[in-house]
């Protein structure tokens, strides 16, 4: 049985692989992409319970994509997204979109696989809690 | 010259024709009574006056010898052509015959006898000074020069009695010769000629007394240097001449007196008579004559004293015109003594103000040579003062900008360039307060042009306990500012390039770690790395960290948070080190349930974990190697966090410096060469700019206590932050 499923959007691709081994090893079913179009393809695909999001990428960013995201589709603003960052220093990500959806926001270098995994599970069970 | 010449030559004419008349009265050509006789002497007197006005109109030009010579004759002719007849006509008695010769001796006897004799003797006895003082001939003794000159005016008021007794004697020698006097009038009229001049004599001292008293002045202090000149002769002056006068007065009265208790005496009248008879009226006339030469004398002393005082205040009110009014005050006396030192007072105060100025010019050019602005404000800041540089970047001139608010004037406002409130800045801070701040978070505006970044150091104004104002030191720092911006940028930038690989070998250890075909050695060295690659990260948080906090942009974002959880947490992460070096860890809190309390969970933790990685890293080696972590309720609810251990300690001389960047103590180095020395630097930085604070306790070699206070609040966010230098330690206070 499934923890659910993950979207994880992420240009570096030993990063994104790390992180799809540990949640496929901790039950997710994983589905990843490799910048903003290709994850907002990915995402309107699946329609995930839980989006961990890189913001810094090429071609589209993080902000960009969750900004399309949420104007083109309403079902969107009830996934919660974990934004993982390396950038900056703890500083939330103030733009419109944040507003619209709960997130959580991480500093990559400062967590471990398994803390990440845990912060995925406990994300995606306060969505089904409701 | 001409006019003077004149007026001389028309006197002598009159005398000539005046003495011809009386001469020709004598001859019975003409009569002569006694209005006659009066006319004439007004006549003469009436030239003399003339004389009188012509001599001071060129006061200043005529030489001493003819001054001297003026008031020689001018005084004596006037007394005896006025004074002298009337003493005459109130006390003697003459006959028709005897008035036309007392006539003839009064006109002819004063010009030549008085100006003829007298005065050119008195001339010859003054030679010596005239020829000192006219020609510029300097005498082979001076100071017999001087001895001479002290004497002048008694010698020649003396010489003046004897001529004029001898004047007196041979006109009643006439009178008696030609015209039979009785041999009481002859005596009586020498004893009124006496008497008369005497009192002439003290008036020709006196004048003569206050003409050379610059004189003397001037011939004594060439000889000494000292003032040890006697100027006690004001006083002398006052009381001897009014003796003299009272003398004279009472012997005038005397002499009236005479000739009413005269026939008394020889039994011929009755005193009752007397004092009903008309001589009464001559009694009157004698002492109202005495009195009205009384008053004049003090007239005339009054005058000198009162023209001296006004010209001292004239002095006093005008100091720029010491020298036109210093000439008046030189008599000689007590008067010119106040007026010197007046005068040197009155010096010294412009030569001051001139000085005064000089240093404000210099002061002024040395404000205008700074690179730096300045400006001075009174204790409502309001601008007192500005050099160039300020006028320049605030492009106000000082003279627009004096007595207006500072911070209007250079339209003070925060990073953002939003004006701040007069009374939320730090300039009203320290007015208020005192004490001095350092704020490099200000923006200033020149007038029509653009905001710039100031850093701005301000500093109360004390004068004596007083606060007077503030001292506001201003520059620029566009440029510094930009290049900080730049810095944070890059090192924001560099740090995010290197959390990336350190992230992936991080996670990459993990996932290895979990593979099952490693041996137990492996998983030891795959520990190892991953060790290091969290202390790596941990270092570049710390770069990060450093370079928010020396910009002013580190942010605290407090959230409630379970602190023994924090806690906890942190002595978990660190359990290998701690197993590595055989230290135990213990962890005790005073309860077993806290609330939880609003902080900053990222940066305290990071604070705690300095705190306990060190506690650990210096502990001592053995097996009683111990870390004791506690955390406890503190007074007024604050939270005290403390992380003890019992290792090497802090020796007492580096106490002091703990905090300090990049501090690591000598003894900890050599136990442990991998410490940043940031750690502590950062924890105080963090700990203080969130409102909490920490502090140690250490003795060297037996162990250390850091202890972390968080108030009951938690931690505060604060976001902008003034530096106040206060007596060498540096602290951070809120603003705004």
């Amino acid at each position: 049985m499934s923890k659910g499923k993950v979207v994880v959007i992420e240009d570096d691709p030993d990063l994104r692989e790390a992180l799809v081994r540990q949640l496929r090893q901790e039950e997710f079913e994983v589905f990843s992409a490799q910048d903003g179009q290709d994850g907002l393809r990915r995402v309107t695909q699946v329609r995930p319970d839980l989006i961990m999001l890189d913001l810094l990428m090429p071609e589209m960013d993080g902000h960009a994509m969750m900004q399309e995201l949420l104007a083109k589709h309403a079902w969107a603003k009830e996934i919660p997204v974990l934004v993982l960052t390396n950038y900056g220093f703890g500083d939330k990500p103030i733009e419109d979109w944040a507003e619209q959806v709960r997130m959580s926001f991480v500093v990559k270098s400062d967590l471990s696989l398994a803390e990440i995994a845990n912060k995925a599970e406990e994300m995606v069970q306060q969505k089904t809690k409701v | 010259m001409s006019f003077l010449r004149f007026t001389s030559t028309l006197l002598a004419v009159a005398i000539g024709l005046a003495a011809g008349y009386a001469a020709a009265a004598i001859g019975g050509m003409v009569p002569l009574t006694w209005p006659i006789f009066a006319w004439l002497l007004i006549v003469l007197t009436g030239l003399n006056l003339m004389l009188i006005e012509v001599v001071r109109a060129r006061w200043s030009e005529h030489s001493a010898r003819v001054r001297v010579k003026s008031l020689l004759w001018l005084t004596m002719s006037f007394w005896y052509w006025t004074i002298a007849p009337l003493v005459f006509f109130l006390i003697m008695n003459v006959d028709d015959r005897q008035l036309k010769w007392a006539a003839f001796a009064f006109i002819w006897e004063v010009p030549v006898i008085g100006g003829g004799v007298f005065v050119l003797l008195a001339t010859r006895l003054m030679r010596p000074v005239f020829r000192y003082l006219d020609e510029g001939k300097v005498p082979a003794d001076l100071v017999r020069l001087r001895r001479q000159a002290m004497r002048y005016p008694f010698a020649i008021a003396a010489l003046l009695f004897v001529v004029s007794m001898l004047g007196y004697g041979l006109g009643t020698a006439q009178i008696a010769l030609f015209a039979d006097w009785p041999r009481a009038e002859q005596v009586k009229g020498m004893a009124q000629g006496a008497v008369v001049t005497l009192y002439l004599c003290v008036f020709l001292y006196a004048i003569l007394d206050a003409h050379l008293g610059q004189v003397r002045k001037r011939l004594w202090d060439k000889l000494s240097g000292s003032k040890r000149y006697a100027r006690r002769t004001l006083r002398r002056r006052l009381i001897g001449m009014t003796a003299i006068a009272m003398v004279s007065g009472a012997s005038l009265i005397g002499l009236s007196l005479y000739r009413v208790v005269q026939p008394v005496l020889a039994g011929r009248v009755l005193l009752l008579d007397v004092i009903q008879s008309q001589a009464m009226a001559y009694l009157a006339g004698g002492i109202m004559l005495a009195m009205a030469l009384t008053l004049g004398l003090i007239i005339f002393i009054s005058h000198a004293v009162t023209r001296a005082l006004k010209a001292l205040t004239k002095m006093a009110q005008n100091p720029g015109s010491v020298p036109e009014h210093f000439s008046v005050l030189q008599t000689g006396d007590e008067i010119e003594v106040l007026a010197e030192a007046f005068a040197k007072q009155l010096r010294n105060l412009l030569r001051q103000k001139d000085v005064f100025q000089e240093q404000m010019v210099r002061r002024q050019a040395i404000l205008n040579s700074m690179g730096e602005g300045l400006v001075v404000t009174d204790a409502g800041g309001r601008v007192k003062l500005m050099n160039r540089r300020a006028e320049e970047l605030v492009g106000v001139p000082f003279s627009k900008a004096r007595d207006q608010l500072w911070t209007l004037v250079a339209r003070t406002g925060d990073e953002k360039g939003k004006l701040i409130a007069s009374e939320d800045s730090p300039l009203w801070r320290v007015l208020t307060l005192g004490g001095a701040v350092n704020d490099r978070s200000l923006t200033y505006q020149r007038k029509g042009g653009r905001r710039f970044s100031v850093a701005v150091t301000m500093q109360e104004l004390e004068l004596g306990e007083r606060r007077v104002g503030a001292v506001v030191v201003f520059q620029d720092i566009t440029r510094e500012k930009a290049i900080e911006e730049a810095k944070t940028e890059f090192v924001s930038l560099a740090s995010h390039q290197m959390r990336t690989p350190l992230t992936a070998i991080n996670w990459y250890v993990e996932l290895l770690k979990k593979s099952a075909g490693l041996s137990p050695e492996g998983r030891k060295d795959l520990q190892k790395i991953s060790q290091r690659s969290q202390a790596m990260v941990r270092l570049v948080n710390d770069l990060l960290n450093v370079s928010r906090l020396d910009t002013g942009q580190l942010r605290v974002n407090p959230i409630p948070t379970d602190l023994a959880g924090l806690i906890q947490r942190v002595i978990d992460s660190l359990a290998q080190l701690a197993q590595a070096r055989g230290c135990r860890t213990i962890f005790h809190k005073s309860e077993e349930q806290f609330d939880k309390v609003a902080l900053d969970p990222g940066l305290l933790e990071q604070v705690i974990h300095n705190l306990v990685e060190n506690a650990i890293a210096y502990s001592r080696q053995g097996s009683d190697s111990r870390v004791w972590v506690q955390l406890e309720r503190g007074k007024g609810g604050s939270w005290l966090i403390s992380v003890q251990d019992n290792g090497i300690g802090i020796p007492k001389e580096k106490q002091e410096r703990v905090f300090a960047k990049f501090f690591r103590s000598d003894n900890a180095i050599r136990k442990e060469t991998e410490g940043t020395g940031l750690g502590l630097y950062l924890a105080k930085m963090i700990l203080v700019q969130a409102g909490a604070k920490i502090w140690f306790e250490s003795v060297e070699g037996r162990g250390t206590t850091f202890f972390v206070e968080i108030p009951a609040g938690g931690m505060r966010d604060r976001v902008k932050v003034a530096l106040r230098i206060d007596a060498g330690n540096t602290e951070i206070y809120e603003q705004g």
